[in-house]
């Protein structure tokens, strides 16, 4: 009774509307004298509070280059930390932030219809600007997901040197996918799969969740894994640290060769000297570099190939790919069985030919794009490898100039600058 | 251990268990059903599926009431519990980790004596195992690309089922009207191939618009407008406009019925205002219909589809149209093409443009610009046998464009001043009319520039400055707006007669059967009947000014008035 | 003596190189900021505005340009299809009550939305859509908005009907022009 009852109420309706639709209500004049409540439309956070934030960041990363580098103060950086995490993090909710702000800038680069706010370049470039003379100092005292990280760390532990640098080739990986597919169109991978934004929000997807809470409690024990083994933007600070003008440097003075700043750097970015090696080794280590540039080329373009291949499936990230292979797919469905997304794309008239083409179109530059990608992970592969079958020649423990994250704890273990800070003392008064 | 490391460490036990239990409740609230989604409630769902079998049992109301309250009042505490949760949580962190950490804090080691360095077979092994390790990595991420692309198919391929090559739902549902059922309508500015020509000879010829004899009906249009009438089945549109409003409006041709009216809907901010003269007005460009949507084109350059129900289906904005007198070129269709004469500014500003839309979604097809200044012709869509051309009027040339791709088949420079007639098209010939420099026959079959080649003949003699001409296959018939009415062998361009008709006219001529309509700005339509002489057959006042020009639809004309919409024929 | 060194010249090198990019996408920069907001004339009412907001709350709610709308006694956005004309809750569409409805004049009434309560869950859009006038959509209020730099609104959009607007026009309303 009642299965039958139900489709005559929706046909009733359905009659109704159509009678209906013929005569679209136009909107009465009033005799009462009513007035209509106009509709409200509250302002976004003003321009000059944004502006604010670059200044923000600028103070930080002055304030922290200087306690870093002249203050030499791990107290400083730590709170300095904190205070970042309180306002570009829990304030600020962690939008927007230079490692996000990286897509924003390739997709400027590479879409000219994107017209990025030049307040998101001026997250891009500070750091940056600054990591190129004076180290990486937006990680530890500005950077929000480094800070939540960094005060998470209790008992760290040294990872084996093989570990540590096979887990760092997943970073640059990472920064291909994320410029591929920001460069595309395709996504903002960065911002989907932040681990901790959920953190500063108090809430969000519970996959999210789960992740950023499984690389906190990692980061009870192995210092800030995501900064380390994930970052893109890690990357790019990695490199243009290599170039700083000024460096952390461990020691004030000479070298004591005491081995603590090794055992107090919680992200084994302490090199430690190399033992002086025979002539036999050497001549290894030669044959096996030559070996390695000729293997070079091979390398980038075996992954530049593989990438090429696999950039068909990962086109599907793109929205209106997967859009014309799930339309192509439903085309035979009714409207009403149909996916949202191809409903949607129904109702703009759109013959499924057009989109394919689109989709084609897309899709080829994915096969392309593909090439670099696998090109640059090829590269990264390949030069690591060379890195490694080299020799370098260092009598002394130094904080390594791109993966030094400029934290300043090594300055408190060194015995050295203990003698400096008790002459400073003693001048003082 | 000393007593207040001990302490701390107590105190970080307390915030840790604080915080177990905070996720526990939360972790709890989360995995209730209820209140996550007040509108996915079984119970409710099972009530209000009894309430539409028996709608009049006021338990049931009753219950469901009940139920619904307590539903989303559980919505909104489940949030605020969620909200009050999440900080609670954090702080309990912040005090377990901070207690955790001063626990921790103890003096730094003292330092030990001199490392012996590495030895050099240890240095050796533990290079070459970072290097197996990376080279490891490399081969997992390879693998995975190559994983990627065994796993997952991502082809796109157009089907050759044909069920994908189909035209959509909604063009499937409402074709293309074909060409005769076009010609039948009214369906744009002049009819549907902008001659002025009626396509029956059963069009009234008197009437008394003051006394209402002969006049069917009689309908107040809204808002003011110099754009003419068009008529598709029992269907009459018409749009009007002021600086604060468009709209549309659409009446029944029986009756005279507003069968419904439409402003249109602008999304976001609205553009520049524009400021034509007051004769021009917002809404001097004509409609167009292809049976299945109206399309409407305003001063402001704003462009819109409403379905034959008075639904917007799109809207662009084409504007600011930069124009002294306000924009009046009318628009035209071909096949799923609505094409605008955007002709604006001056050459040297570069804005004059030729736009293809698509009619379903208002999306740009092509786009061509001209080198041209303003116009205030409308473009016209011919089909000589060398193919379809959409024909342009604007100093300094005429042009045809192809209307499928826009791209440029022929021009002639042939115009200068300001242009305002629209050509018209017959047996391959243009005719193109400018008070200054007279009447042109142009041929349509040339390419490139044609000035020197196919311009047949030129008549200077009283040419119109805003009525388009008329041709009746062997002349054509020129009004000028001082009442100047001039009739010139189509063929040779020979002046056959002229005739002062002592009244003002905007309004451009048309006509049905052997019959000439010539509607001056009083409002009074002269007959006259077509010939080697001038015979004037009739004069029927309408009691209002006119600007637009006449439609002929199924026996009947309708004529704009200043105010008012006339439909002229007998009632039915 | 300050001989220029390898890493002197490579960070010269670095900071044109970063200097041009940012140069590069700024060449098509505004000072202008960019918020998210739904383009109400590509909206399918899909309803995961209320779902897919990173706040538990939506950013998204419904608005309601009163200029627009028809002031009927049977309005389809706030009444579920086919019951009676009564507002007790069995016939009510807003899941949460959300819309006040209040009598005019003969035979108009007004309907309000009230912001605290609204979900962003689009049934009286879609009711209003396919019935009336479509004087009530959905838009992204900035107050309530985090401005993500990805919107996960956006993301999800099967319509895409979430694009960056300039901050100094956030809003996409109707009008009658």
């Amino acid at each position: 009774m009642r299965r039958s009852l139900l489709p005559a109420v929706c046909l009733s309706w359905l009659l109704a509307g159509v009678a209906w639709g013929d005569e679209r209500v136009p909107p009465p004049e009033f005799e009462s004298g009513y007035r209509m409540p106009e509709t409200t439309v509250p302002s976004p956070r003003a321009f000059a509070l944004e502006m604010l934030d670059i200044g923000a960041l600028f103070l930080a990363l002055t304030l922290a280059t200087w306690l870093v580098l002249k203050k030499r103060s791990r107290t400083g950086v730590a709170w300095l930390g904190v205070a970042s995490l309180a306002y570009f993090g829990f304030y600020r909710e962690g939008c927007v932030c230079p490692v996000g702000a990286t897509q924003n800038v390739v997709l400027a680069l590479f879409d000219s219809s994107y017209a990025v706010p030049i307040g998101v370049v001026a997250f891009f470039v500070l750091p940056l600007a600054f990591a190129l003379f004076a180290g990486r100092s937006f990680c530890s005292g500005v950077c929000p997901l480094g800070a939540i990280q960094d005060v998470v760390l209790l008992r760290p532990v040294a990872l084996p040197d093989w570990l540590e640098r096979a887990l760092r080739v997943l970073a640059y990986v990472y920064l291909g996918l994320a410029v591929y597919f920001a460069a595309l169109g395709a996504a903002f991978v960065i911002c989907r799969y932040d681990p901790f934004v959920g953190f500063f929000r108090l809430t969000g997807g519970y996959d999210m969740l789960v992740l950023g809470g499984c690389l906190l409690a990692i980061g009870a024990f192995v210092g800030r894994p995501y900064c380390r083994f994930l970052c893109p933007y890690g990357v790019l600070l990695d490199l243009t640290g290599r170039l700083s003008r000024w460096r952390v440097t461990v020691t004030p003075a000479s070298c004591v060769q005491c081995r603590l700043c090794e055992e107090s750097c919680p992200y084994g970015a302490i090199n430690v000297p190399s033992p002086l090696r025979p002539a036999p080794e050497r001549a290894r280590a030669g044959r096996r570099l030559v070996v390695l540039f000729l293997l070079l080329p091979v390398i980038v373009g075996l992954f530049a190939f593989l990438f090429h291949l696999a950039g068909r499936p990962l086109s599907r990230v793109h929205p209106t790919v997967d859009l014309a292979i799930c339309a192509t797919a439903e085309r035979g469905l009714s409207d009403k069985e149909a996916s949202d997304e191809v409903q949607a794309w129904r109702r703009t008239g759109e013959t499924l030919p057009d989109l394919v083409a689109r989709g084609e179109v897309l899709q080829a530059s994915f096969l392309r794009g593909g090439w670099w990608l696998g090109g640059w992970v090829g590269l990264v592969v390949a030069l690591l490898l060379i890195g490694l079958a080299t020799l370098p020649v260092r009598t002394d423990y130094e904080a390594d100039r791109g993966r030094c994250l400029s934290c300043a704890r090594c300055f408190e273990y060194c015995p050295t600058e203990h003698e400096r800070r008790k002459a400073l003392r003693e001048e003082a008064p | 251990m000393s007593t207040s490391r001990r302490t701390w460490l107590r105190a970080a036990a307390v915030a840790a268990a604080f915080s177990f239990i905070v996720l526990a409740v939360m972790l709890a609230l989360h995995a209730r059903p209820r209140g996550e989604n007040p509108f996915d409630d079984a119970e409710w769902r099972a009530l209000k599926a009894e309430l539409a079998v028996h709608p009049d049992d006021p338990a049931a109301a009753d219950r469901l009431r009940t139920l619904d309250l307590e539903l989303r009042r559980a919505f909104f505490e489940r949030q605020s519990r969620l909200r009050v949760g999440g900080v609670l949580l954090l702080v309990g962190l912040v005090v377990a980790l901070v207690a955790l950490k001063r626990a921790q804090r103890r003096t730094l080691p003292e330092p030990g004596a001199p490392a012996a360095p590495v030895s050099e077979t240890e240095w050796a092994r533990q290079r070459a195992q970072s290097r197996l390790a990376v080279a490891v990595t490399g081969f997992l991420i390879a693998g995975g690309a190559l994983y990627l692309y065994l796993a997952i198919p991502a082809g796109l391929a157009l089907p050759t089922d044909g069920l994908g090559s189909d035209p959509t739902e909604r063009e499937r549902e409402h074709s293309l009207p074909t060409a005769e059922e076009r010609a039948r309508q009214w369906p744009s500015f002049r009819g549907h191939d902008g001659s002025g020509v009626s396509p029956a000879d059963d069009a009234p010829l008197v009437w008394d618009g003051t006394s209402g004899e002969n006049i069917a009906w009689k309908t107040p249009i809204p808002l003011p407008g110099a754009s003419s009438p068009i008529v598709w089945g029992d269907r009459v549109f018409l749009t009007g406009a002021t600086a604060e409003r468009e709209e549309v409006y659409c009446l029944d041709a029986h009756t005279g019925a507003m069968l419904w009216k439409k402003a249109l809907v602008v999304v976001g901010p609205r553009g520049e205002k524009v400021n034509p003269m007051e004769d021009t007005g917002h809404a001097a460009p004509t409609a167009a219909t292809d049976g299945r949507y109206v399309f409407a084109l305003f001063a402001s350059g704003r462009v819109a589809a409403f379905d034959m129900d008075g639904q917007q289906v799109w809207l662009r904005s084409c504007g600011p149209l930069e124009n002294t007198y306000g924009h009046s070129s009318s628009l035209t269709l071909f096949e799923n093409h609505v094409l605008l004469q955007l002709d604006h500014g001056f050459v040297g500003d570069k804005l004059a443009r030729l736009v293809a839309l698509h009619a379903t979604t208002g999306k740009t097809v092509w786009e061509t610009s001209r080198p041209v200044d303003a116009s205030w012709a409308s473009p016209i869509v011919c089909h000589p046998p060398s193919g379809p051309q959409v024909v342009l009027s604007a100093t300094p040339f005429l042009a045809a464009y192809d209307p499928a791709t826009g791209s440029e088949i022929w021009r002639a420079d042939v115009l200068h001043g300001e242009v305002a007639p629209t050509p018209i098209c017959f047996d391959g010939v243009i005719y193109v009319v400018h008070e200054d420099v007279g009447l042109y026959a142009v041929r349509t079959d040339g390419k490139g520039d044609v000035t020197k080649t196919h311009v047949s003949w030129n008549v200077s003699d009283d040419a119109p400055d805003v009525a388009s001409p008329l041709c009746d296959g062997e002349r054509v018939y020129l009004l000028t707006s001082r009442g100047t009415l001039t009739c010139v062998r189509a063929s040779s361009g020979e002046v056959l007669w002229g005739h002062e008709l002592e009244a003002d006219y905007y309004a451009s001529p048309a006509l049905a059967g052997d019959v000439l309509y010539l509607t001056s700005m009083a409002g009074v339509t002269t007959t006259v009947g077509v010939g080697d002489t001038f015979t004037q057959r009739g004069s029927n006042p309408l009691g209002e000014g006119v600007f637009a020009s006449v439609a002929f639809a199924h026996g009947r004309i309708y004529l704009r008035g200043k105010d008012h919409l006339f439909a002229i024929g007998e009632v039915r | 003596m300050t001989a220029l060194t390898r890493r002197d010249l490579l960070r010269g090198v670095a900071l044109v190189g970063v200097g041009s990019a940012a140069g590069a996408a700024a060449v098509h920069a505004h000072g202008d900021d960019t918020v998210w907001q739904i383009d109400p004339e590509l909206c399918g009412q899909c309803g995961r505005c209320a779902t897919h907001c990173v706040h538990p709350e939506s950013a998204v709610k419904a608005v309601h340009v009163h200029a627009l709308c028809g002031h009927c006694d049977l309005c389809t956005a706030f009444f579920e299809p086919d019951s009676k004309l009564d507002t007790g809750a069995e016939n009510q569409l807003c899941p949460t009550g959300a819309i006040r409805r209040r009598f005019i004049e003969d035979p108009y009434f007004s309907y309000e939305i009230d912001e605290q309560l609204c979900i962003g869950c689009a049934k009286c859009v879609k009711g209003c859509a396919m019935f009336g006038n479509g004087s009530m959509f959905l838009q992204i209020r900035h107050d309530r908005c985090n401005n993500c730099n990805a919107c996960s609104i956006a993301d999800a959009c099967p319509a895409h009907a979430i694009r960056r607007v300039p901050a100094s026009t956030p809003y996409l309303l109707k009008s009658a022009h």
